[in-house]
């Protein structure tokens, strides 16, 4: 391989949170450990041996099997623990993207420094071992999907590099079920048809994938040609935030869910200003006591990351579908086409005013210490206070 | 295997060298406990002030302390007994 070519990296922590757990409490080594409060996100291989799947549920699990140790995790462990193997992989691409367990870095021209790419992903893995004691499972392709793609082929703590010759092979007999993305309707119409592998969909043209998959068809064109069109971005990416409350019980009177709504945005952009960035859209959906569903969106005028704006917007939407004598039972709210934060906003003045920002940052500061309820606004403090109670009577 | 939730100020004998915080021994409910062995240790920087998470292991139990910088206090959040 010429040093020059692209390399992309796979770096997965296997199992990540359950050895997470088993590292920091020994007595959990080889045994069947399983992360999840509700449902399992993460399983050791010995629990995966007696039947235990990620997206189980987890009484399911107790029930099936009662051998294995279900735990709720340790989150800012896990956080801390992927931050340091991250560490480790940035000295061997020169962009990462990471996501919980898993980053893609691009190592392309690295092989001048660390030797050939086997090499490199062997001193990586090493590195990432001594680091934070966890297995990890290193992958290289000429892009995101091969490199994925080869980590996933060799087995867990292991190094897997699918060679440029090696590619069409890979890509043609790699079983589509095992596709990340395709929806299960996609996998079905094909099933149907005897499509199996990817290899198998390189004679359908981009329009009659479309035609068969529906939007699925573009992905699947790309993916049984050996495409991804994904870069590797260093920036942290933050898509859509979203936030929803189920009703203790339904709920018909708009103020009641305006105050609802209140507390869904406070907690939305207070994620929002944490990852500094600015909302650029909201949505609002109800779930009515009948089973129906109802939502609305609009782009805010400006991209702001104050809560009011937001709020403004946010309760026009919610009045717009409030339409139907029927109580809603779910509120839900989504902030999504985030943009980041840019400096000249804090030179130019931007969209809010510095004593906002100021409030903003003190209220968030002062949430995280002691709770979302440490602060509340004037129309959410009504709705803690009990019907019949005198003023003063709050919980 | 038990888990215990504690979460309750203890001390703790320390040593802060080379930039680093190495837990040797501390004292819960009048009972003194030496560290034979560190698990694991994270930074927590979610809150204003860090916080010093270690697993760490005195026999057969996992106990799960914490130094909070903000009022320089040593914290024990839970325990784990082998069962």
């Amino acid at each position: 391989m010429n040093a020059h070519e692209h390399l992309i990296l796979h770096l997965r922590l296997d199992d990540f949170h359950a050895s997470v757990e088993q590292r920091l409490i020994p007595a959990l080594r080889q045994r069947p450990v399983v992360v999840g409060k509700e449902i399992v996100i993460s399983c050791s291989r010995e629990a995966r041996q007696l039947g235990v799947r990620v997206g189980m549920k987890t009484l399911k699990v107790r029930r099936r099997c009662p051998a294995a140790v279900v735990m709720q995790g340790h989150r800012d462990a896990c956080a801390s623990l992927s931050e340091a193997a991250w560490a480790c992989a940035r000295h061997y691409t020169t962009a990462l993207d990471s996501h919980a367990g898993d980053a893609y870095g691009d190592a392309t021209g690295m092989a001048y420094v660390h030797g050939s790419p086997l090499a490199m992903g062997q001193k990586l893995q090493e590195e990432v071992i001594a680091c934070t004691g966890l297995p990890v499972t290193i992958g290289l392709g000429s892009n995101r999907l091969l490199a994925w793609m080869a980590s996933r082929q060799v087995r867990a703590g292991c190094i897997g590099w699918i060679r440029p010759y090696a590619e069409a092979r890979t890509i043609n007999g790699f079983p589509l079920v095992q596709l990340p993305g395709l929806s299960y309707r996609a996998l079905t119409t094909l099933r149907e048809m005897n499509v199996e592998r990817l290899g198998e969909l390189l004679n359908f043209s981009r329009d009659q994938l479309r035609a068969l998959c529906g939007t699925d068809g573009d992905l699947l064109y790309e993916r049984c040609r050996g495409l991804d069109r994904h870069t590797i971005d260093a920036a942290q990416q933050v898509e859509s935030i979203h936030r929803s409350e189920s009703l203790t019980s339904p709920q018909g009177e708009l103020t009641v869910l305006h105050s609802h709504l209140q507390g869904l945005i406070e907690e939305a952009m207070q994620e929002v200003r944490k990852a500094t960035l600015h909302a650029g859209r909201c949505e609002v959906a109800l779930l009515y006591d009948d089973g129906k569903r109802a939502t609305r969106r609009r782009c805010l005028p400006v991209p702001t990351a104050a809560d009011r704006r937001v709020q403004d917007l946010a309760e026009e939407l919610l009045a717009a579908l409030m339409t139907r004598r029927v109580a809603v039972r779910r509120l839900s709210l989504t902030i999504d086409r985030l943009t980041t934060a840019s400096g000249a906003d804090d030179l130019f003045g931007g969209d809010e005013p510095l004593s906002d920002r100021g409030m903003y940052h003190t209220i968030d500061t002062i949430r995280r210490r002691y709770g979302q309820e440490a602060i509340l606004t004037g129309s959410r403090l009504d709705m803690l206070r009990p019907r019949n109670g005198a003023p003063g009577d709050y919980p | 295997m038990e888990i215990v939730k504690i979460n309750e100020p203890i001390r703790v004998l320390a040593a802060f060298a080379r930039g680093g915080i190495q837990p040797l021994r501390f004292k819960w409910e009048n009972r003194s406990y030496t560290i034979e062995r560190i698990n694991g240790e994270w930074l927590d920087r979610a809150d204003e002030a860090d916080a010093w998470h270690f697993s760490v292991q005195v026999g057969t139990t996992t106990y799960f302390l914490h130094y909070a910088s903000r009022d320089l206090q040593w914290w024990l959040d839970e325990l784990i007994n082998e069962g």
